[in-house]
């Protein structure tokens, strides 16, 4: 019974580590790639899952909207 | 100026290694350390995550995962895995930490004896503060990474006064505020243990830490201001638990009751109460002088167009040499 739980939880445990490894290569392949590096995007998603994956998103939308801004031609 | 720069963001990241290096000391030991114990008036079990057979298993991957990332950080500069095992420790504990009260349903069942009180020791709070102060430490390191923000210095005294604030809200929690004596019988329990009060002093305590440190390390200005409210309403609060003193005294008759134990004399402590009164005054402290400060702020980011190969080397820190104005600057969201 024991040995059970204990392989139950671990399993759990290394599911939600391989589930911070998804959010980084998520957050990796998304990054603006002229802003942020992907070793950085990948430790973001990595260590901080779905928060992490959302800072790398809000530096794509700032970058894309900079991107994309009506530049003055004066 | 931008050897400059490179040299005071090396000098910020030797600084995060030791603060991830300590948390991760910290995190790991504590695994070692009781976590919770469970009492009935004839026998007393005390749990250590790592002895208890039925959580060895993933006690050892998270130990391992952690001891790993660190090697991984140090060697190859890539704190992903750390800060996985770490955000993984620190969710754990954070919800037995929170709520301990209830702990009993937390654990496998087998372990403890049957009808037990239980009570949080010390090894929950070490690896609540291990694992936050990894956390912090890697959040420095991937803010400097993006942003370029230096961050404070590890041996000012508002990143001293932020861990002491951190380390006495957490750790204030486990101290007795009841002791109950009887005919060859003493117990006392802590904050966890009471119904609402508790809880708050806990989800407050637990703010009071994380912003202490978000202040301490970052300077956060509306983290300060944050910090300030927080730790207001902690001092209420430890002001609350003195006042009520005579309310948790019969909290503790009743659970008294829970053991069938007549005569029992119930008394409340203050050391909790000091404990968290100083966090508290603490905080207030550490905000002030963070909006009083000035902000240490290295606007050293500011990426030219198109890519930079300095952002493709595995990990190192970019630098940027744009004059500030660019349209493309990436801002701080604090």
């Amino acid at each position: 019974m024991e040995t059970g739980t204990s392989i139950g939880l671990s399993i759990i445990a290394i599911s939600c580590l391989l589930a911070g490894c998804l959010f980084g290569i998520v957050a990796a392949a998304v990054r603006p790639e002229d802003r942020l590096a992907k070793s950085v995007a990948f430790s973001w998603g990595f260590a901080f899952g779905p928060i992490g994956l959302g800072v790398v998103l809000f530096l794509k939308a700032r970058a894309s909207r900079s991107m994309t801004a009506p530049t003055d031609p004066f | 100026m931008g050897a400059m720069i490179q040299a005071k963001t090396a000098q910020g990241r030797s600084g995060s290694v030791t603060l991830i290096a300590i948390g991760t000391a910290i995190s790991v030991i504590s695994l070692f350390v009781p976590w919770f114990s469970g009492r009935t008036t004839s026998s007393e079990v005390v749990v250590s995550p790592i002895l208890e057979r039925a959580l060895s298993g993933p006690t050892v991957v998270v130990a391992g995962a952690m001891v790993g990332g660190f090697v991984l950080y140090v060697i190859r500069g890539n704190v992903g895995l750390l800060g996985c095992a770490a955000a993984l420790l620190f969710n754990t504990t954070l919800l037995i930490w929170l709520f301990g009260a209830s702990l009993a349903a937390w654990i496998p069942s087998g372990i403890l004896p049957t009808n037990p009180v239980v009570s949080l020791e010390v090894g929950v709070s070490s690896a609540l503060m291990g694992s936050l102060l990894t956390l912090v430490g890697i959040c420095v390191i991937l803010v400097e990474q993006t942003w370029g923000r230096r961050s404070a210095s590890l041996s000012s005294w508002q990143f001293l006064v932020g861990v002491a604030v951190a380390c006495g809200a957490l750790y204030g929690r486990g101290i007795p505020i009841v002791r109950a004596e009887a005919s060859g019988f003493e117990w006392s329990f802590a904050a966890d243990a009471v119904p609402i009060l508790g809880d708050l002093l806990g989800f407050i305590g637990l703010a009071v830490a994380l912003l202490a440190l978000a202040a301490g390390v970052l300077r956060w200005r509306l983290g300060a201001v944050l910090l300030m409210i927080a730790s207001a309403a902690y001092l209420l609060l430890a002001g609350v638990v003195v006042i009520s003193g005579s309310l948790l005294e019969r909290a503790g008759r009743t659970l008294a009751d829970q053991f069938g134990v007549s005569g029992v004399e119930v008394s409340s402590l203050l050391a909790a109460s000091g404990l968290a009164a100083a966090a508290a005054v603490g905080g207030l402290v550490l905000a002030v002088a963070c909006m009083c400060g000035t902000r240490p702020l290295s606007v050293a980011t500011v990426p030219g167009p198109g890519p930079d190969p300095s952002l493709h080397d595995g990990g190192s820190t970019p630098t940027f040499d744009v004059a500030p104005g660019d349209p493309g600057e990436p801002t701080l969201p604090f």
